[in-house]
């Protein structure tokens, strides 16, 4: 999810049609820039520089899953639909990037799921099979928690938090963030206790290899 | 007559210029951008519409993006958003871009 607002101005995006290394680049309707998701800002255009302001807002989950934690929520219905034939299931089974595009940094295969992220000016990657049942990473002054159950799918969101405490250790089978107390309930991927101190949800991307290593190249892997 | 053709080289060698640095210009702008297809060809969502949890048609097992602005709930589906790419919408004072 990105804010649609920048300097003020709404903006109103599309798909640009375009690509870069094999991910999205979108354009505004207003002032014509492209933007590049993986990048994380404008790369042409009179906002080009701008930072895309992501919003730790959006989850994915199983609509079973999302209903029943929201029974009031809207859906998005277009021309009558709301689900509809999955157009990429093909590449999504594919051991190779769209249009045969392949990682040029082999550490991990060209389609490894992994979870990447940034903190300061460093980029950061994870494979997804490292974050079954939780891990808890120190970088820099930050520490960083990762999550995904045993039984995620591909789709399913990775909870990411970070905390600037003691660290975040598993006692007696419980993550747990030391300087605070707060605990990590597995259940609605969330941390329990008092919110002001615990640690603070953020936002990555959990996408293919492939797509993050050709756009982010000096990108730290994690384990 | 003389004076005429010294015109014209000098503007058979100035256009090549101006066409080599305009395209290396693009080049260090767009760096791999590849356009695959017309812009539009995709149609982003500009004025979602909702239905409740129980007029929607979704198979349980099926992937949303989900987001909770203001006590607001909100579901779209990933197959709509693989269509689509990009949901334009505004929650309060929340103005949101969904993409996945």
């Amino acid at each position: 999810m990105y804010s649609r607002r920048y300097d003020g101005q709404l903006l109103t995006f599309e798909a640009s049609g375009g690509l870069i290394n094999s991910s999205l680049v979108m354009q505004d309707r207003e002032t014509n820039s492209y933007w590049a998701i993986m990048k994380g800002e404008a790369i042409a255009g009179l906002k080009k520089g701008t930072e895309l302001a992501e919003l730790p807002l959006g989850k994915k989950m199983k609509w079973k899953r999302w209903k029943r934690k929201h029974p009031d929520t809207l859906v998005l219905s277009v021309n009558g639909t709301e689900d509809g034939q999955d157009s990429y299931r093909s590449y999504f089974r594919s051991s190779q990037g769209f249009r045969n595009t392949m990682a040029r940094d082999k550490r991990l295969k060209t389609k490894a799921p992994i979870f990447a992220f940034k903190l300061g000016e460093q980029t950061y990657a994870v494979n997804h099979k490292h974050l079954a049942e939780g891990q808890s990473f120190s970088l820099a002054d930050t520490w960083v928690f990762l999550y995904r159950s045993a039984s995620a799918e591909l789709f399913h969101s990775t909870a990411a938090f970070q905390s600037g405490g003691k660290g975040i250790e598993k006692k007696d089978g419980q993550w747990v963030d030391i300087s605070s107390g707060c605990r990590f309930d597995p259940d609605e991927e969330v941390f329990d206790g008092d919110t002001e101190s615990c640690p603070k949800a953020f936002k990555g991307f959990d996408t293919f290899w492939y797509n993050w290593s050709l756009n982010n190249p000096s990108t730290e892997l994690l384990m | 007559m003389k004076h005429k053709v010294t015109l014209i080289g000098i503007g058979l060698i100035v256009l090549p210029c101006y066409c080599v640095q305009v395209s290396a210009k693009d080049k260090d702008i767009f760096g791999d951008y590849e356009q695959i297809l017309p812009r539009g060809g995709i149609a982003a969502v500009v004025e979602p519409r909702y239905v409740s949890a129980a007029e929607a048609n979704i198979k349980g097992n099926s992937y949303v993006l989900g987001v909770v602005v203001e006590g607001q709930a909100r579901a779209f589906s990933l197959t709509l958003l693989n269509r689509h790419e990009v949901v334009n919408d505004s929650i309060g004072d929340v103005d949101f871009a969904a993409v996945w």
